[in-house]
Protein backbone atom coordinates (compact mmCIF):
# COMPACT_ATOMS: atom_id res chain seq x y z
CA UNK A 1 0.00 0.00 0.00
CA UNK A 2 1.11 3.51 -1.07
CA UNK A 3 2.65 5.34 2.17
CA UNK A 4 0.23 8.84 2.94
CA UNK A 5 1.87 11.86 1.38
CA UNK A 6 2.00 13.58 4.51
CA UNK A 7 1.12 12.36 7.99
CA UNK A 8 1.35 14.95 11.39
CA UNK A 9 0.96 13.52 15.12
CA UNK A 10 0.61 15.56 17.96
CA UNK A 11 2.00 19.07 15.98
CA UNK A 12 2.18 21.99 18.31
CA UNK A 13 3.20 25.39 16.49
CA UNK A 14 3.62 28.50 17.46
CA UNK A 15 3.37 32.09 15.76
CA UNK A 16 5.05 35.39 17.68
CA UNK A 17 4.70 32.96 21.02
CA UNK A 18 1.14 32.33 20.63
CA UNK A 19 0.46 28.66 20.21
CA UNK A 20 -1.66 28.32 17.05
CA UNK A 21 -1.76 24.79 16.32
CA UNK A 22 -2.50 22.03 19.59
CA UNK A 23 -1.15 18.89 19.21
CA UNK A 24 -2.61 18.26 15.84
CA UNK A 25 -2.89 14.37 13.55
CA UNK A 26 -3.56 14.67 10.37
CA UNK A 27 -3.14 11.94 7.56
CA UNK A 28 -3.01 13.33 4.33
CA UNK A 29 -3.53 10.54 1.63
CA UNK A 30 -1.38 10.65 -1.63
CA UNK A 31 -2.33 10.47 -5.16
CA UNK A 32 -5.51 12.89 -4.21
CA UNK A 33 -6.17 16.63 -4.12
CA UNK A 34 -6.87 17.63 -0.29
CA UNK A 35 -8.17 21.03 0.58
CA UNK A 36 -7.62 22.57 4.03
CA UNK A 37 -10.06 25.34 4.73
CA UNK A 38 -11.70 26.79 8.09
CA UNK A 39 -12.49 30.30 9.28
CA UNK A 40 -10.15 32.88 9.78
CA UNK A 41 -7.39 32.65 12.46
CA UNK A 42 -7.99 28.75 12.27
CA UNK A 43 -4.28 28.05 11.67
CA UNK A 44 -4.71 27.27 7.90
CA UNK A 45 -1.71 28.66 6.34
CA UNK A 46 0.42 27.95 9.93
CA UNK A 47 -0.44 24.10 9.41
CA UNK A 48 0.58 24.05 5.44
CA UNK A 49 3.85 25.61 6.56
CA UNK A 50 4.77 22.73 9.04
CA UNK A 51 3.69 20.24 6.70
CA UNK A 52 6.22 21.80 4.31
CA UNK A 53 8.85 21.62 7.14
CA UNK A 54 8.95 25.81 6.60
CA UNK A 55 7.82 26.52 10.41
CA UNK A 56 9.53 25.06 13.66
CA UNK A 57 7.02 22.32 15.95
CA UNK A 58 6.76 19.93 17.99
CA UNK A 59 5.58 16.37 17.30
CA UNK A 60 6.21 14.33 14.43
CA UNK A 61 5.53 15.27 10.57
CA UNK A 62 6.49 12.49 7.77
CA UNK A 63 6.54 13.09 4.22
CA UNK A 64 5.77 10.29 1.89
CA UNK A 65 7.15 8.11 5.01
CA UNK A 66 10.27 9.67 5.91
CA UNK A 67 10.58 11.90 9.33
CA UNK A 68 10.29 15.37 7.28
CA UNK A 69 13.25 16.54 10.01
CA UNK A 70 15.58 14.33 9.16
CA UNK A 71 15.35 14.85 5.17
CA UNK A 72 18.56 16.89 3.90
CA UNK A 73 16.97 20.10 2.46
CA UNK A 74 17.62 19.41 -1.44
CA UNK A 75 15.65 16.19 -0.97
CA UNK A 76 12.96 17.63 0.57
CA UNK A 77 12.58 19.84 -2.01
CA UNK A 78 12.39 17.45 -4.76
CA UNK A 79 10.31 15.66 -3.19
CA UNK A 80 7.83 19.00 -1.95
CA UNK A 81 6.85 22.00 -3.95
CA UNK A 82 5.53 25.10 -1.99
CA UNK A 83 3.65 27.55 -3.56
CA UNK A 84 3.18 30.56 -0.23
CA UNK A 85 0.70 33.30 -0.20
CA UNK A 86 2.65 36.75 -1.25
CA UNK A 87 5.32 35.35 -2.75
CA UNK A 88 8.31 38.43 -2.93
CA UNK A 89 8.54 40.49 -5.35
CA UNK A 90 11.41 39.34 -7.89
CA UNK A 91 10.32 42.54 -9.77
CA UNK A 92 13.64 42.14 -12.04
CA UNK A 93 13.92 38.43 -12.83
CA UNK A 94 12.11 37.34 -16.05
CA UNK A 95 9.47 34.94 -16.17
CA UNK A 96 11.72 32.21 -17.38
CA UNK A 97 13.98 32.65 -14.32
CA UNK A 98 12.07 32.82 -12.21
CA UNK A 99 10.38 29.57 -13.29
CA UNK A 100 14.01 28.00 -13.68
CA UNK A 101 14.34 28.76 -9.78
CA UNK A 102 11.91 25.75 -9.87
CA UNK A 103 14.47 23.67 -11.07
CA UNK A 104 17.44 24.88 -7.95
CA UNK A 105 16.83 21.17 -6.22
CA UNK A 106 17.60 18.82 -9.50
CA UNK A 107 20.71 21.17 -10.50
CA UNK A 108 24.08 20.97 -8.94
CA UNK A 109 25.43 24.36 -7.44
CA UNK A 110 25.89 27.25 -10.37
CA UNK A 111 25.28 24.23 -13.06
CA UNK A 112 24.41 25.63 -16.20
CA UNK A 113 20.23 24.18 -16.43
CA UNK A 114 20.09 20.74 -18.32
CA UNK A 115 17.51 19.87 -21.33
CA UNK A 116 15.33 18.40 -18.92
CA UNK A 117 15.42 21.13 -16.65
CA UNK A 118 14.84 23.64 -19.91
CA UNK A 119 12.15 20.99 -20.72
CA UNK A 120 10.38 20.62 -17.74
CA UNK A 121 10.36 24.73 -17.14
CA UNK A 122 9.26 24.88 -20.39
CA UNK A 123 6.83 22.48 -19.61
CA UNK A 124 5.57 24.63 -16.72
CA UNK A 125 5.40 27.75 -18.01
CA UNK A 126 3.03 25.99 -21.28
CA UNK A 127 0.65 24.56 -18.53
CA UNK A 128 0.35 27.89 -16.91
CA UNK A 129 -0.33 29.71 -20.07
CA UNK A 130 2.62 31.89 -19.30
CA UNK A 131 4.91 30.92 -21.91
CA UNK A 132 4.69 33.85 -24.09
CA UNK A 133 5.66 36.26 -21.24
CA UNK A 134 9.06 34.39 -20.53
CA UNK A 135 11.16 37.18 -21.65
CA UNK A 136 9.62 39.34 -19.48
CA UNK A 137 9.94 40.96 -16.18
CA UNK A 138 7.76 39.80 -13.09
CA UNK A 139 7.77 43.35 -12.39
CA UNK A 140 5.20 44.38 -15.62
CA UNK A 141 2.79 41.38 -15.20
CA UNK A 142 -0.47 42.30 -13.41
CA UNK A 143 -1.32 40.27 -10.43
CA UNK A 144 -2.85 37.48 -11.55
CA UNK A 145 -0.40 36.97 -14.18
CA UNK A 146 2.30 37.02 -11.69
CA UNK A 147 0.53 34.35 -9.74
CA UNK A 148 0.35 32.03 -12.98
CA UNK A 149 4.28 32.68 -12.96
CA UNK A 150 4.74 31.30 -9.22
CA UNK A 151 2.24 28.64 -9.87
CA UNK A 152 4.83 27.36 -13.14
CA UNK A 153 7.77 27.76 -10.29
CA UNK A 154 6.63 25.24 -8.33
CA UNK A 155 4.98 22.78 -11.13
CA UNK A 156 8.83 23.11 -12.42
CA UNK A 157 9.91 21.33 -9.30
CA UNK A 158 8.19 18.20 -10.79
CA UNK A 159 7.83 17.34 -6.96
CA UNK A 160 5.19 14.27 -5.89
CA UNK A 161 3.54 16.44 -3.39
CA UNK A 162 2.61 20.16 -4.41
CA UNK A 163 1.77 22.16 -1.17
CA UNK A 164 -0.18 25.51 -2.07
CA UNK A 165 -1.42 28.50 0.19
CA UNK A 166 -4.32 30.33 -1.42
CA UNK A 167 -3.07 29.77 -4.72
CA UNK A 168 -6.20 31.33 -6.74
CA UNK A 169 -5.65 34.81 -5.12
CA UNK A 170 -5.61 36.85 -8.24
CA UNK A 171 -6.85 34.74 -10.97
CA UNK A 172 -9.67 35.65 -12.71
CA UNK A 173 -12.74 32.92 -13.07
CA UNK A 174 -11.22 31.57 -16.21
CA UNK A 175 -7.97 31.07 -14.94
CA UNK A 176 -9.81 29.89 -11.80
CA UNK A 177 -10.91 27.08 -13.99
CA UNK A 178 -7.49 26.37 -15.51
CA UNK A 179 -6.50 25.70 -12.37
CA UNK A 180 -8.71 23.52 -11.44
CA UNK A 181 -8.27 21.09 -14.32
CA UNK A 182 -4.97 21.85 -13.98
CA UNK A 183 -4.77 20.47 -10.59
CA UNK A 184 -7.00 17.18 -11.27
CA UNK A 185 -4.30 16.40 -14.35
CA UNK A 186 -1.53 16.55 -11.29
CA UNK A 187 -3.46 14.29 -9.78
CA UNK A 188 -4.79 11.95 -11.85
CA UNK A 189 -0.83 11.47 -13.04
CA UNK A 190 -0.31 10.14 -9.27
CA UNK A 191 0.82 13.38 -7.87
CA UNK A 192 -0.29 14.58 -4.31
CA UNK A 193 -1.72 18.03 -4.36
CA UNK A 194 -2.95 20.12 -0.73
CA UNK A 195 -4.22 23.60 -1.03
CA UNK A 196 -5.33 26.40 1.58
CA UNK A 197 -8.74 27.40 -0.29
CA UNK A 198 -10.63 30.36 1.81
CA UNK A 199 -13.51 30.24 -1.21
CA UNK A 200 -15.68 27.18 -0.18
CA UNK A 201 -16.89 26.57 -3.09
CA UNK A 202 -13.70 26.24 -5.05
CA UNK A 203 -12.90 23.53 -2.14
CA UNK A 204 -15.53 21.65 -2.29
CA UNK A 205 -14.07 20.47 -5.86
CA UNK A 206 -11.74 19.00 -3.98
CA UNK A 207 -11.08 15.17 -3.10
CA UNK A 208 -11.40 15.64 0.12
CA UNK A 209 -11.52 18.50 2.53
CA UNK A 210 -9.55 19.01 6.17
CA UNK A 211 -11.88 21.25 8.32
CA UNK A 212 -9.47 23.47 10.84
CA UNK A 213 -10.92 25.26 13.73
CA UNK A 214 -8.79 26.79 16.53
CA UNK A 215 -5.62 24.82 15.87
CA UNK A 216 -7.36 21.37 15.49
CA UNK A 217 -8.49 19.33 13.03
CA UNK A 218 -12.81 19.32 13.46
CA UNK A 219 -13.50 17.16 10.19
CA UNK A 220 -11.86 15.21 7.45
CA UNK A 221 -13.61 13.66 4.58
CA UNK A 222 -14.91 13.25 1.13
CA UNK A 223 -16.13 16.19 -0.27
CA UNK A 224 -19.41 15.09 -1.65
CA UNK A 225 -19.86 13.62 1.93
CA UNK A 226 -23.11 14.98 3.76
CA UNK A 227 -21.47 14.65 6.81
CA UNK A 228 -18.58 16.80 5.79
CA UNK A 229 -21.22 19.43 4.73
CA UNK A 230 -23.15 19.12 7.84
CA UNK A 231 -19.42 20.06 9.68
CA UNK A 232 -18.68 22.77 7.13
CA UNK A 233 -21.64 25.05 8.46
CA UNK A 234 -21.31 24.10 12.34
CA UNK A 235 -17.63 25.27 11.82
CA UNK A 236 -19.02 28.15 10.38
CA UNK A 237 -21.15 28.82 12.65
CA UNK A 238 -24.32 27.64 10.46
CA UNK A 239 -23.71 31.25 8.73
CA UNK A 240 -23.15 29.08 5.14
CA UNK A 241 -25.33 26.24 3.97
CA UNK A 242 -24.25 24.37 1.07
CA UNK A 243 -26.15 23.19 -1.63
CA UNK A 244 -26.15 21.42 -4.93
CA UNK A 245 -26.06 23.34 -8.10
CA UNK A 246 -25.30 21.73 -11.81
CA UNK A 247 -23.57 18.81 -10.07
CA UNK A 248 -21.29 20.81 -7.85
CA UNK A 249 -21.92 21.88 -4.53
CA UNK A 250 -21.72 25.52 -3.01
CA UNK A 251 -21.33 27.35 -0.71
CA UNK A 252 -23.84 30.50 -0.21
CA UNK A 253 -24.11 32.45 2.73
CA UNK A 254 -27.61 32.10 5.33
CA UNK B 1 18.98 28.25 -28.27
CA UNK B 2 18.01 29.33 -24.51
CA UNK B 3 14.91 30.98 -24.45
CA UNK B 4 16.81 34.26 -22.78
CA UNK B 5 19.57 34.44 -25.30
CA UNK B 6 18.06 38.20 -26.41
CA UNK B 7 18.55 39.18 -22.28
CA UNK B 8 22.08 37.41 -22.20
CA UNK B 9 23.03 39.10 -24.98
CA UNK B 10 21.98 42.35 -23.95
CA UNK B 11 24.14 41.93 -20.82
CA UNK B 12 27.00 40.65 -22.79
CA UNK B 13 26.45 44.00 -24.49
CA UNK B 14 26.55 46.07 -21.42
CA UNK B 15 29.74 44.58 -19.92
CA UNK B 16 31.61 45.41 -23.48
CA UNK B 17 30.17 48.48 -23.13
CA UNK B 18 31.15 49.01 -19.32
CA UNK B 19 34.37 47.11 -20.05
CA UNK B 20 35.41 49.65 -22.94
CA UNK B 21 34.52 52.67 -20.95
CA UNK B 22 36.56 51.77 -17.94
CA UNK B 23 39.43 51.88 -20.48
CA UNK B 24 39.15 55.00 -22.42
CA UNK B 25 38.64 56.72 -18.53
CA UNK B 26 42.29 55.00 -17.34
CA UNK B 27 43.65 55.95 -20.32
CA UNK B 28 42.37 59.54 -19.32
CA UNK B 29 42.82 59.41 -16.02
CA UNK B 30 45.98 58.54 -16.73
CA UNK B 31 46.60 61.61 -19.44
CA UNK B 32 44.80 64.00 -17.14
CA UNK B 33 46.99 66.33 -15.10
CA UNK B 34 46.83 69.60 -13.01
CA UNK B 35 47.79 71.11 -16.26
CA UNK B 36 45.21 69.36 -18.36
CA UNK B 37 44.77 66.80 -21.06
CA UNK B 38 48.42 65.38 -22.35
CA UNK B 39 49.46 62.85 -25.03
CA UNK B 40 50.39 59.72 -23.30
CA UNK B 41 52.89 58.57 -25.88
CA UNK B 42 54.86 62.40 -25.47
CA UNK B 43 53.83 61.46 -21.59
CA UNK B 44 56.24 58.10 -22.52
CA UNK B 45 58.90 59.90 -23.70
CA UNK B 46 59.35 62.84 -20.92
CA UNK B 47 61.93 61.97 -18.19
CA UNK B 48 60.54 63.62 -16.14
CA UNK B 49 56.27 63.45 -16.34
CA UNK B 50 56.58 59.45 -16.78
CA UNK B 51 57.27 58.84 -12.99
CA UNK B 52 54.37 61.32 -12.41
CA UNK B 53 51.90 59.37 -14.68
CA UNK B 54 53.39 55.33 -13.69
CA UNK B 55 53.12 55.92 -9.86
CA UNK B 56 50.68 58.51 -8.79
CA UNK B 57 48.21 58.93 -12.46
CA UNK B 58 47.24 55.48 -12.91
CA UNK B 59 47.41 53.96 -9.47
CA UNK B 60 45.04 56.59 -8.41
CA UNK B 61 42.72 55.58 -12.02
CA UNK B 62 43.15 52.21 -11.68
CA UNK B 63 42.09 52.76 -7.04
CA UNK B 64 39.37 54.88 -7.83
CA UNK B 65 37.74 52.24 -10.63
CA UNK B 66 38.57 49.26 -7.78
CA UNK B 67 36.99 51.45 -4.97
CA UNK B 68 33.46 51.81 -7.25
CA UNK B 69 33.60 48.42 -8.44
CA UNK B 70 33.77 47.40 -4.84
CA UNK B 71 31.18 49.93 -3.73
CA UNK B 72 28.91 48.57 -7.03
CA UNK B 73 29.37 44.98 -6.46
CA UNK B 74 28.57 45.71 -2.29
CA UNK B 75 25.43 47.54 -3.23
CA UNK B 76 24.28 44.62 -5.53
CA UNK B 77 24.75 42.10 -3.22
CA UNK B 78 22.86 44.62 -0.45
CA UNK B 79 19.94 45.39 -2.38
CA UNK B 80 19.63 41.40 -3.23
CA UNK B 81 20.16 40.35 0.25
CA UNK B 82 17.79 42.52 1.79
CA UNK B 83 15.60 42.57 -1.00
CA UNK B 84 15.50 45.98 -0.94
CA UNK B 85 15.93 48.59 -3.60
CA UNK B 86 17.24 50.89 -1.21
CA UNK B 87 19.48 48.77 0.88
CA UNK B 88 23.36 50.68 0.41
CA UNK B 89 26.32 49.98 1.99
CA UNK B 90 26.11 53.60 3.98
CA UNK B 91 22.42 53.18 4.74
CA UNK B 92 22.77 49.62 6.88
CA UNK B 93 25.53 51.14 9.25
CA UNK B 94 28.29 49.36 7.22
CA UNK B 95 30.83 52.28 5.91
CA UNK B 96 29.85 54.34 9.29
CA UNK B 97 31.59 50.78 10.86
CA UNK B 98 34.59 51.10 8.68
CA UNK B 99 35.24 54.80 9.19
CA UNK B 100 35.24 53.86 12.81
CA UNK B 101 36.88 50.66 12.56
CA UNK B 102 39.90 53.13 10.27
CA UNK B 103 39.57 55.95 13.75
CA UNK B 104 40.80 52.81 15.48
CA UNK B 105 43.20 51.95 13.53
CA UNK B 106 44.45 55.15 13.36
CA UNK B 107 44.53 56.20 16.82
CA UNK B 108 45.79 52.58 18.27
CA UNK B 109 48.58 51.95 15.77
CA UNK B 110 49.15 55.47 14.25
CA UNK B 111 48.55 54.01 10.98
CA UNK B 112 48.95 56.96 8.22
CA UNK B 113 46.48 56.44 4.99
CA UNK B 114 48.91 57.80 3.27
CA UNK B 115 51.61 55.82 3.84
CA UNK B 116 52.80 53.30 1.10
CA UNK B 117 53.47 50.47 3.43
CA UNK B 118 51.63 47.28 2.23
CA UNK B 119 51.22 46.48 5.47
CA UNK B 120 49.80 49.33 6.97
CA UNK B 121 47.14 49.42 4.13
CA UNK B 122 46.65 45.83 4.84
CA UNK B 123 45.77 46.81 7.99
CA UNK B 124 43.60 50.04 7.34
CA UNK B 125 41.42 47.19 5.19
CA UNK B 126 41.32 44.87 7.83
CA UNK B 127 40.24 47.46 10.51
CA UNK B 128 37.65 48.77 7.83
CA UNK B 129 36.15 44.99 7.12
CA UNK B 130 35.85 44.43 11.10
CA UNK B 131 34.32 47.51 11.58
CA UNK B 132 31.61 47.08 8.49
CA UNK B 133 30.84 43.71 9.65
CA UNK B 134 30.35 44.53 13.72
CA UNK B 135 28.28 47.75 12.02
CA UNK B 136 25.99 45.39 9.87
CA UNK B 137 25.61 42.60 12.53
CA UNK B 138 24.50 45.53 14.65
CA UNK B 139 21.65 47.02 12.35
CA UNK B 140 20.89 43.41 11.57
CA UNK B 141 20.50 43.12 15.23
CA UNK B 142 18.87 46.02 16.06
CA UNK B 143 16.11 45.77 12.78
CA UNK B 144 15.64 41.88 14.09
CA UNK B 145 16.35 41.01 10.62
CA UNK B 146 16.16 41.84 7.55
CA UNK B 147 11.97 41.00 6.77
CA UNK B 148 10.80 44.67 7.73
CA UNK B 149 12.10 47.26 5.32
CA UNK B 150 11.54 50.49 6.91
CA UNK B 151 13.11 48.87 10.23
CA UNK B 152 16.40 47.97 8.99
CA UNK B 153 16.70 51.19 7.30
CA UNK B 154 16.12 53.10 10.01
CA UNK B 155 17.93 50.67 12.28
CA UNK B 156 20.74 51.60 9.57
CA UNK B 157 20.46 55.38 10.03
CA UNK B 158 20.91 55.16 14.15
CA UNK B 159 23.81 52.95 13.82
CA UNK B 160 25.51 55.15 11.82
CA UNK B 161 25.02 58.07 13.34
CA UNK B 162 26.43 56.67 16.33
CA UNK B 163 28.91 54.97 14.98
CA UNK B 164 30.63 58.14 13.15
CA UNK B 165 29.63 60.27 16.47
CA UNK B 166 32.15 57.28 17.97
CA UNK B 167 34.54 57.89 14.96
CA UNK B 168 34.26 61.54 16.11
CA UNK B 169 35.02 61.38 19.26
CA UNK B 170 38.12 59.24 18.69
CA UNK B 171 39.36 62.12 16.35
CA UNK B 172 38.65 64.80 19.13
CA UNK B 173 40.53 62.59 21.78
CA UNK B 174 43.42 61.66 19.62
CA UNK B 175 44.18 65.11 17.60
CA UNK B 176 47.10 63.79 15.62
CA UNK B 177 44.23 61.83 13.57
CA UNK B 178 42.41 64.79 12.48
CA UNK B 179 44.19 65.66 9.01
CA UNK B 180 43.90 61.84 8.00
CA UNK B 181 40.68 61.45 9.29
CA UNK B 182 39.09 64.32 7.77
CA UNK B 183 40.58 63.11 3.92
CA UNK B 184 39.32 59.73 4.90
CA UNK B 185 35.89 61.27 6.05
CA UNK B 186 35.12 63.53 2.76
CA UNK B 187 36.51 60.59 0.56
CA UNK B 188 39.11 60.96 -2.13
CA UNK B 189 40.97 58.87 -4.53
CA UNK B 190 44.39 61.47 -4.02
CA UNK B 191 46.59 59.61 -1.81
CA UNK B 192 45.70 56.02 -3.31
CA UNK B 193 49.37 54.48 -4.77
CA UNK B 194 49.96 50.92 -5.89
CA UNK B 195 50.41 49.92 -2.05
CA UNK B 196 46.37 50.70 -1.95
CA UNK B 197 45.55 48.92 -5.27
CA UNK B 198 47.16 45.84 -3.87
CA UNK B 199 44.57 44.84 -0.95
CA UNK B 200 41.32 46.55 -3.26
CA UNK B 201 42.02 44.22 -6.02
CA UNK B 202 42.60 40.86 -3.73
CA UNK B 203 39.23 42.00 -1.83
CA UNK B 204 37.39 42.58 -5.60
CA UNK B 205 38.37 39.13 -7.27
CA UNK B 206 37.77 37.41 -3.76
CA UNK B 207 34.34 39.27 -3.21
CA UNK B 208 33.52 39.02 -6.85
CA UNK B 209 34.05 34.93 -6.85
CA UNK B 210 32.33 34.35 -3.74
CA UNK B 211 29.08 37.06 -4.78
CA UNK B 212 28.82 35.07 -8.11
CA UNK B 213 29.15 31.61 -6.08
CA UNK B 214 26.66 32.34 -3.80
CA UNK B 215 24.41 33.94 -6.42
CA UNK B 216 21.34 31.85 -6.55
CA UNK B 217 20.64 32.40 -2.84
CA UNK B 218 20.09 35.98 -3.91
CA UNK B 219 17.70 34.77 -7.30
CA UNK B 220 16.03 32.48 -4.76
CA UNK B 221 14.99 35.14 -2.12
CA UNK B 222 13.83 37.39 -4.28
CA UNK B 223 10.35 35.06 -4.18
CA UNK B 224 10.76 35.46 -0.35
CA UNK B 225 12.38 33.70 2.84
CA UNK B 226 9.60 30.70 2.76
CA UNK B 227 10.56 30.04 -1.15
CA UNK B 228 13.62 30.38 -0.83
CA UNK B 229 14.02 27.81 1.53
CA UNK B 230 11.27 25.39 0.33
CA UNK B 231 13.63 25.20 -2.69
CA UNK B 232 16.24 23.26 -0.41
CA UNK B 233 18.74 26.55 -0.09
CA UNK B 234 21.09 26.73 3.26
CA UNK B 235 20.38 29.68 3.91
CA UNK B 236 21.44 30.55 7.04
CA UNK B 237 25.25 30.26 5.95
CA UNK B 238 25.00 31.87 2.38
CA UNK B 239 23.26 35.06 4.20
CA UNK B 240 26.49 35.18 6.33
CA UNK B 241 28.65 35.22 3.73
CA UNK B 242 26.71 37.37 1.83
CA UNK B 243 26.82 39.59 4.50
CA UNK B 244 31.02 39.05 5.00
CA UNK B 245 31.39 39.57 1.07
CA UNK B 246 29.28 43.10 1.20
CA UNK B 247 31.51 43.98 4.64
CA UNK B 248 34.98 42.99 2.54
CA UNK B 249 33.89 44.43 -0.48
CA UNK B 250 32.69 48.29 2.01
CA UNK B 251 35.46 47.67 4.16
CA UNK B 252 38.46 47.21 1.25
CA UNK B 253 37.36 50.59 -0.72
CA UNK B 254 36.20 52.53 2.26
CA UNK B 255 39.95 52.09 3.95
CA UNK B 256 41.72 53.45 1.19
CA UNK B 257 39.37 55.87 -0.73
CA UNK B 258 37.79 56.92 2.51
CA UNK B 259 33.43 57.77 2.26
CA UNK B 260 32.02 57.81 -0.57
CA UNK B 261 28.62 57.94 -1.26
CA UNK B 262 25.71 56.65 -3.12
CA UNK B 263 28.46 54.76 -6.08
CA UNK B 264 27.25 51.11 -4.27
CA UNK B 265 23.14 52.85 -4.34
CA UNK B 266 23.42 53.96 -8.02
CA UNK B 267 25.10 51.14 -9.98
CA UNK B 268 22.75 48.55 -9.35
CA UNK B 269 19.80 50.59 -10.48
CA UNK B 270 22.01 51.60 -13.95
CA UNK B 271 22.21 48.05 -14.19
CA UNK B 272 18.82 47.46 -13.75
CA UNK B 273 17.55 50.36 -16.38
CA UNK B 274 19.40 48.66 -18.94
CA UNK B 275 19.09 44.94 -18.41
CA UNK B 276 16.89 42.95 -16.31
CA UNK B 277 18.70 39.51 -15.16
CA UNK B 278 19.86 36.90 -12.84
CA UNK B 279 22.30 38.04 -9.66
CA UNK B 280 25.20 36.25 -11.11
CA UNK B 281 25.40 38.82 -13.93
CA UNK B 282 23.96 41.77 -11.55
CA UNK B 283 26.92 41.53 -9.48
CA UNK B 284 29.38 41.50 -12.52
CA UNK B 285 27.64 44.48 -13.99
CA UNK B 286 27.09 46.64 -11.05
CA UNK B 287 31.08 45.99 -10.11
CA UNK B 288 31.60 47.09 -13.56
CA UNK B 289 29.38 50.06 -13.64
CA UNK B 290 30.74 51.12 -9.85
CA UNK B 291 34.11 51.37 -11.07
CA UNK B 292 33.28 53.63 -14.63
CA UNK B 293 30.94 56.14 -12.27
CA UNK B 294 33.83 56.32 -9.27
CA UNK B 295 36.62 56.77 -12.11
CA UNK B 296 34.41 59.32 -13.89
CA UNK B 297 33.37 61.34 -11.20
CA UNK B 298 37.14 61.05 -10.38
CA UNK B 299 37.76 62.52 -13.43
CA UNK B 300 35.45 64.96 -12.88
CA UNK B 301 36.23 66.13 -9.67
CA UNK B 302 40.09 66.59 -11.04
CA UNK B 303 38.92 68.51 -14.03
CA UNK B 304 35.94 70.73 -12.48
CA UNK B 305 37.83 73.32 -10.96
CA UNK B 306 42.13 72.45 -12.42
CA UNK B 307 44.47 72.91 -11.52
CA UNK B 308 42.43 72.40 -7.46
CA UNK B 309 40.45 69.57 -7.22
CA UNK B 310 37.16 68.62 -5.45
CA UNK B 311 37.34 65.31 -2.83
CA UNK B 312 35.51 62.64 -5.18
CA UNK B 313 33.47 61.91 -2.05
CA UNK B 314 31.62 65.31 -2.35
CA UNK B 315 31.05 64.84 -6.01
CA UNK B 316 29.43 61.39 -5.75
CA UNK B 317 27.62 62.64 -2.64
CA UNK B 318 25.96 65.73 -4.38
CA UNK B 319 25.27 63.86 -8.14
CA UNK B 320 24.20 60.06 -6.35
CA UNK B 321 22.11 62.48 -4.34
CA UNK B 322 20.31 64.33 -7.18
CA UNK B 323 20.22 60.80 -8.99
CA UNK B 324 18.24 59.63 -5.89
CA UNK B 325 15.81 62.40 -5.93
CA UNK B 326 14.76 61.39 -9.54
CA UNK B 327 14.14 58.27 -9.18
CA UNK B 328 11.78 59.38 -6.34
CA UNK B 329 10.38 61.62 -8.18
CA UNK B 330 9.75 59.36 -11.46
CA UNK B 331 8.57 56.65 -8.62
CA UNK B 332 6.00 58.98 -8.18
CA UNK B 333 4.23 58.85 -11.08
CA UNK B 334 4.91 55.41 -12.20
CA UNK B 335 5.88 52.19 -10.17
CA UNK B 336 9.71 53.23 -9.78
CA UNK B 337 12.87 51.46 -7.81
CA UNK B 338 11.86 53.54 -5.13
Amino acid sequence: MRAPALQAAGVRAALGGVEILHGLDLVLPAGRWTCIVGPNGAGKSTLLKVLAGLLPCSGEVRLLGSPLGALPGRERARQLAWLGQSEGSAEDLSVWDVAQLGRLPHQAWLAAPSAADQAAVEQALRATQAWDWRERPLGQLSGGERQRVLLARALAVQAPVLLMDEPLANLDPPHQADWLLLVRELVAAGRTVVSVLHEISLALQADELVILSQGQVAWQGACADAATHRALEQVFDQRIAIHPLAGQWVALPR
Amino acid sequence: MSPMARVHRRAAWLALALLGASLVLLGLGAAVGSTGLSDLRALGQDATAWPIVRDIRVPRSLGAWLAGALLGLAGAVAQGLFRNPLADPFLLGSASGASLGVALALALFGINPVAASWLAALGLTGAAFIGAMAAVLLTLALARGVQHTLRLLLAGVIVGVVLGALGSLITLLVPETLPAMQAFLLGSTGFIGWTACAPMAGAFVLCLVAAWIVSPVLDGLTLGEATARSLGLPLGPLRLALVAVMALATGAAVAQAGLIAFVGLAAPHLVRSVVRTTHARLVGLSALAGGVLLLGADLLARALIAPQELPVGVLTAVLGGGYLLWLMQRGRGAKGAV
